[in-house]
């Protein structure tokens, strides 16, 4: 009985903790995303009260809206050329910066700065280094003998290679801190009881480093791949979309119907289907990852 | 005990009370005040000149208005992100008492009933209208509401700018306020300069034709457009319009018009001859002016070619002050506009040398019209048509599908005609929608 009275007490005292972040969750979260399902059933543009009008909104979007399918097919290009790169790159790096000697710190700090750069900020110098006949990216181009270079965020095929390049800056932000820190958990043992089986560098990362480092190369890659999905302030800072629709992402449309064209039910709309769908990728990617994944030392 | 309990529940009763007196106690000294003193906001856009105009009218304001705070609220950023900051404001119950409209958003704003009548205002203080140019009341003027009170004019995007060292090297003569859009073609082409067999272009005959307003402003003069003045029809598909695309484009492909895709900026690009003339508006003679004083180079301005149908210089967009139309101070709004639209004031701001006032006689008296390029510039309010506003208010949504549509034929991705045809039927979709 006391037993019982001392458990409650203690998860009472729990709630009590977190019932600043249970209140501010339901208010601005939680409430506004219930709201925004009934707003996603009307047709309502700020300066008016929501008129509802069923599911034509969703018809809409998958039907009669021709930059919808332009949109979700950028971002797709978008994410599968970005995640793999960011992923892959952000792990040279931490392989990099794993090595012990005199001053690495100031090198991890180095690399992780352009992580905590303001992205207009970013975005503005990036702009400026992909400026096509003045800028130093195809200035240096050019010398090295590449008498046409990219015209970079001003050609429809060039501009999204741009902003995969703009984003890739970041590599040595957090996805670069968790594999750093995944890395360092491995035990040197291991290595070393490989070595004396004479396996070769590619052999203990292959072997070791990487089905070890397995939860935190699926957390990144989640992690990732739900931002790069939302991509949106480094487009509307440096492309506003162009040109020809070639870096207008979902969430740049979402953001121009909902607070460009005051369409916000059917921004609303697009924004429950964006969700319904990472909702099932991360679904099905929890289900493979079964598959590939391995906790802890759990294999060894 | 027993007293003891009752002195506490007293003390909790005192202090419960505590926060209700003080209320009641504001709530009477802030009805009081209300009769004396009044608070409100001011919202603007624009650069830092225009930044310390404001600051400095407004000190004035309150130097004869001690008993009128006003709070200057300062947009820096980009024309169309003012505009959604002032709806989503406005709807979320912080918009500014005052804030400054064109003739391209206000009809949004004042359809929705947002914004104030003023005619009650200016009759009760019986200001004198006829000093405006008509054409400002007129624009703000809807169900025989003004809306907005003049604030600047626009004599829109009919200037042509041409570098005369340019053409002095070139041995041509200065293009003359009769010439057609043939004439233009035939100067592009002569001042325009390529080398490596015309693969690489040095110096290009025109610039700015290829974009909104600068295609808009040929369209017209050709006789089209792109939507019609009741704002229901597109008239992308007309003829006329094809045609005048069509001589945008075969400029393009003659490299003799700087391309949508080029990086070389219009001021220092025709300010270095790189550039021979531009299509454009009353942004480039401040920024010329300013160009000109470090890397002295001769410049002027024409007024537009003639085209099918005359002169036309489109785009024209009015400028206006606004009153939130649920604002709490009227009077105190009312007074600040008053004052912001004074003979003094739009002098003052006349004389900074960027958009014209309202006032056609401080205008035509200005000392800035001593500079050439300026009164040249100044001839085209003759020509000014205000931009096509769609009459269900999609404004942004007529605009980037326009926008859009016409990025394809300038890229060369398709061909005039069937770019136009395609782009009249998107834009129709569009103005046939009810409003948002």
């Amino acid at each position: 009985m006391r037993q019982r009275y001392y458990l409650q007490r203690q998860s009472l005292t729990g709630i009590l903790y977190i019932l600043p972040w249970l209140v501010g969750f339901m208010l601005f979260i939680l409430g506004p995303m219930l709201y925004s399902i009934v707003l996603s059933f009307s047709k309502y543009s700020l300066a008016s009260t929501p008129k509802f009008v069923g599911l034509s909104n969703y018809v809409e979007a998958l039907t009669g809206d021709d930059i919808f399918w332009i949109s979700v097919k950028n971002t797709v290009w978008y994410v599968a050329f970005f995640v793999p790169l960011a992923t892959i790159g952000s792990l040279a790096l931490a392989l990099l910066l794993n090595n012990q000697f005199k001053g690495i710190s100031i090198f991890r700090t180095i690399f992780y700065l352009p992580s905590v750069t303001p992205i207009v900020a970013m975005a503005l110098i990036w702009v400026w280094i992909f400026t096509p006949d003045f800028g130093i990216l195809n200035y240096l181009l050019m010398k090295l003998g590449i008498s046409k270079p990219p015209r970079w965020l001003a050609s429809p095929e060039w501009s999204k290679p741009g902003i995969i390049i703009m984003q890739l800056w970041k590599i040595g932000g957090p996805r670069m801190i968790i594999f750093l820190a995944g890395l360092q958990e491995i035990p040197e043992r291991l290595y070393e009881s490989a070595e004396i089986d004479g396996a070769n560098m590619f052999d203990k990362f292959i072997h070791i480093t990487l089905p070890l480092l397995s939860p935190a190369i699926f957390l990144n890659i989640i992690t990732t791949v739900m931002r790069a999905f939302q991509v949106f302030a480094i487009s509307y800072v440096a492309t506003r979309g162009g040109p020809l629709k070639s870096t207008t992402f979902y969430a740049i449309h979402l953001y121009n119907k909902a607070f460009r064209y005051f369409q916000l039910g059917y921004g609303c709309s697009l924004a429950w289907i964006f969700f319904v769908f990472l909702l099932l990728f991360t679904l099905l990617y929890f289900k493979l990852s079964k598959r590939w994944v391995h906790y802890g030392m759990e294999m060894y | 005990m027993k007293c003891r309990k009752t002195l506490i529940i007293s003390v909790m009763a005192i202090l419960l009370l505590l926060p209700l007196l003080s209320w009641a106690a504001g709530q009477g000294e802030s009805g009081k005040s209300k009769e004396q003193s009044a608070k409100i906001s001011f919202m603007m856009r624009g650069g830092k000149r225009q930044l310390k105009f404001y600051r400095e009218i407004l000190n004035k304001f309150t130097g004869e208005h001690p008993n009128i705070k006003v709070n200057l609220l300062w947009a820096a950023f980009a024309i169309d992100e003012y505009f959604e900051k002032i709806q989503l404001a406005s709807v979320v119950g912080k918009g500014a008492d005052v804030f400054w409209l064109n003739t391209k958003f206000i009809p949004f704003y004042a359809r929705k009933g947002m914004l104030k009548d003023l005619n009650t205002f200016i009759k009760t203080d019986t200001i004198d209208m006829s000093i405006y140019y008509p054409k400002s009341i007129e624009a703000a003027t809807f169900d025989g509401k003004l809306t907005g009170f003049p604030r600047n004019g626009n004599p829109g995007f009919g200037a042509i700018f041409y570098n005369k060292d340019v053409f002095d090297a070139s041995g041509l003569a200065y293009p003359k306020e009769d010439w057609g859009w043939d004439d233009l073609r035939n100067l592009a082409g002569k001042t325009a300069k390529h080398s490596n067999g015309a693969g690489k272009t040095n110096r290009w005959g025109i610039a700015n034709l290829a974009s909104e307003n600068g295609a808009l402003n040929v369209l017209e003069s050709f006789g089209g457009g792109y939507v019609d003045r009741s704002g229901k029809k597109s008239l992308l598909g007309t003829k006329e319009s094809i045609e005048a695309v069509k001589f945008i484009v075969s400029l393009i492909k003659d490299k003799t018009q700087l391309p949508v895709e080029s990086d070389l900026s219009s001021i220092s690009g025709f300010g270095s001859g790189q550039i021979a003339m531009m299509i454009g508006g009353y942004g480039y003679i401040a920024n010329l002016r300013s160009y000109a004083k470090g890397k002295p180079f001769n410049w002027d301005v024409q007024i537009v070619p003639t085209g099918k149908a005359g002169k036309v210089s489109s785009a024209s967009v009015w400028a206006f002050y606004s009153m939130l139309a649920n604002t709490k101070q009227p009077e105190a709004s009312w007074e600040l506009i008053k004052f912001l639209g004074s003979r003094a004031t739009e002098k003052a701001w006349n004389d900074l040398g960027g958009l014209p006032c309202v006032i056609p006689e401080i205008v035509d008296n200005s000392p800035l019209m001593d500079f050439q390029p300026y009164a040249n510039f100044m001839k085209l309010f003759k020509y000014a048509k205000p931009y096509p506003v769609p009459a269900n208010l999609r404004t942004n949504e007529v605009r980037d599908v326009i926008n859009s549509g016409l990025e394809e034929i300038w890229y060369l991705k398709k061909d005039p005609a069937t770019g136009c045809r395609e782009l009249n039927g998107k834009v129709q979709k569009v103005l046939d929608k009810e409003a948002p």
